[in-house]
């Protein structure tokens, strides 16, 4: 947090000068009150839980500990247009995700909290949710061993960007990394264990992600992840493994590959298990001004009770062309693979046949962009709609 | 004659004022250690990737690097030289790779009797500074 008001002074070749904070640099600085003010009692309740987790930080010696506490809200309006039987709408969110990591000698943690506020014409939705809560162990200094939920390493979007939407170019996540209650298809979250390390030589990096946790519940529909304060519904053992290469260590283009096997309960009336087994491959190529990047997975599934496996495959390219430094345009296409015909994929009958998104995101300050994004979606059974949407967002401070 | 000692005269200065020119450049950047620490010496190149967030061992230490803020012209002088990237740019990457990896920031020091003690307090930190401020108790691990 220190360091990023310190460089933002540097920026004006100004000598820094130590600023208030949440939680400051090394555990110093705590002013939690000024969250307050801002959010109301929702948010209030939402953050003690937060706070409480970070004030650990803050109670250990200086120099033992670091931290930081990054905020990421965003606004959005997003207007679907009527299709089929479903009348055209409009939805406003606000939403804001708080992002705390602390070190303390070789003892690590990272959370991700997440709170949402959806309204539209029918209904009001209130979210708050712990994405991410992770504690691990720095073994060396290349590698940590986590425990606790976490994202699952699979393909490139769903470890790059999380739920920071600053960050992320596009409005919206590829539908194939969408999560689980947005009526996402795949095991976004895991709860478990999860060993991370990177291994570089003069030139590449080689980092890799192995994972073994309780993998989400398949109930009326929608994967439920195993919460990490909410009555807890565990899920089956869960596997997943990623392994990229950074042919910089420290460019950001990389290439990858990864594979998960996920044993899903169905919790509807009629129980069942679905044996879900994930494979697929990465690319990031970032040609500044022009970065590109694609996914392709392979879904095969296999109900217990009908012993019957399918599968079926999904890509997605995205391209983006940073115009200026404060101008960038981007498009991204999704598709489901031909003749895809699969009994778990039957269950979401949401999941689009393609999705075709374009869009402009311009940087009003370096900390804030207002992004416009329109998707033209085509169902499985042929009806095509547009979604339109415009967002603001920022990272705080 | 006058024209040898007035030629005499212009040398001299020349071979006087070059060198102390040279020393004040804000662009004559030392990475530097604490003279009590184990590592000696550390390409130029892995100086980068460890401010960019890759692990790095040397000498059987995992070096800790630390943003010397004392002067913001010559933080602007370390991102170009070392690290080749703007500071907007160098923020955005470090704030992306702690939110997808967790971990700790690079410790920002603004003043220099705060570098001084940071680096006699922990023999693993390095540091970029002036060549002409390096101190008795710093020694130089590399050179741009």
């Amino acid at each position: 947090m220190y360091w990023i008001s310190s460089l933002l002074k540097a920026r004006r070749f100004l000598p820094s000068r130590r600023s208030p904070c949440l939680l400051g640099h090394e555990g110093r600085n705590v002013r939690a009150a000024r969250l307050r003010p801002n959010f109301g009692g929702y948010l209030r309740r939402s953050l003690g839980d937060l706070l409480l987790a970070a004030s650990v930080g803050t109670a250990l010696p200086i120099h033992a500990a670091a931290n930081e506490l990054i905020v990421f809200p965003r606004l959005e309006v997003l207007h679907t247009q009527g299709h089929a039987d479903e009348p055209e709408s409009t939805e406003g969110i606000a939403a804001a995700s708080i992002f705390y990591a602390g070190d303390w000698r070789q003892l690590r943690a990272l959370v991700e909290f997440n709170l949402q506020y959806e309204h539209s014409s029918t209904e009001i939705v209130r979210e708050k949710e712990f994405e991410r809560a992770q504690l691990g162990w720095r073994f060396d200094p290349a590698n940590t061993v986590w425990v606790g939920r976490y994202h699952t390493p699979l393909g490139y979007w769903n470890t790059a960007h999380h739920h920071g939407a600053h960050l992320q170019t596009s409005i919206s996540r590829p539908r194939i990394h969408e999560f689980e209650d947005e009526g996402g298809i795949l095991p976004v979250h895991f709860f478990g264990l999860l060993l991370q390390g990177i291994q570089s030589n003069h030139d590449g990096a080689l980092s890799y992600d192995v994972g073994a946790a309780s993998g989400p519940t398949l109930s009326e529909g929608a994967l439920e992840p195993v919460e990490v304060l909410a009555p807890q519904r565990w899920g089956k053992p869960s596997f997943v493994g990623r392994v990229s290469w950074r042919p910089d260590a420290v460019g950001e283009s990389e290439v990858g590959g990864f594979a998960a096997h996920t044993r899903i309960p169905v919790l509807d009336p009629v129980a069942d298990e679905v044996r879900q087994t994930i494979g697929g491959a990465f690319a990031n190529f970032d040609f500044a001004p022009w970065r590109l990047v694609g996914e392709l997975f392979w879904v095969s599934d296999a109900f217990r009770s009908t012993g019957k496996a399918s599968d079926f495959a999904v890509a997605m390219i995205e391209g983006e062309y940073r115009v200026s430094h404060m101008w960038v345009l981007f498009a991204r296409h999704e598709a489901l693979g031909a003749g895809a015909r699969d009994a778990y994929l039957d269950r979401f009958p949401d999941y689009p046949k393609a999705r075709t998104v374009g869009g402009v995101r311009f940087d009003i300050t370096h900390h804030q962009a207002l992004t416009f994004e329109v998707a033209r979606h085509q169902r499985r059974d042929g009806v095509v709609y547009t979604q339109t949407a415009l967002q603001w967002s920022t990272a705080f401070p | 004659m006058r024209r040898f000692l007035a030629w005499a005269m212009v040398c001299l200065a020349s071979a006087i004022s070059s060198p102390l020119a040279a020393s004040a450049a804000p662009a004559d950047l030392v990475i530097v250690v604490d003279e009590n620490s184990p590592i000696r010496g550390i390409p130029i190149a892995d100086v980068r990737r460890r401010y960019l967030g890759i692990p790095l061992v040397v000498n059987g230490v995992e070096v800790i690097p630390v943003r010397n803020l004392t002067d913001g012209d010559f933080y602007e002088v370390f991102l170009q030289r070392v690290l080749f990237m703007s500071a907007e740019s160098y923020e955005r990457r470090m704030l992306t790779k702690i939110f997808r990896e967790g971990g700790e920031s690079i410790l920002a020091v603004t003043s220099r009797d705060e570098l001084q003690r940071v680096l006699r307090t922990d023999p693993r930190r390095v540091t970029f500074v002036p060549r002409t401020a390096v101190s008795r108790t710093m020694r130089i691990v590399a050179e741009p």
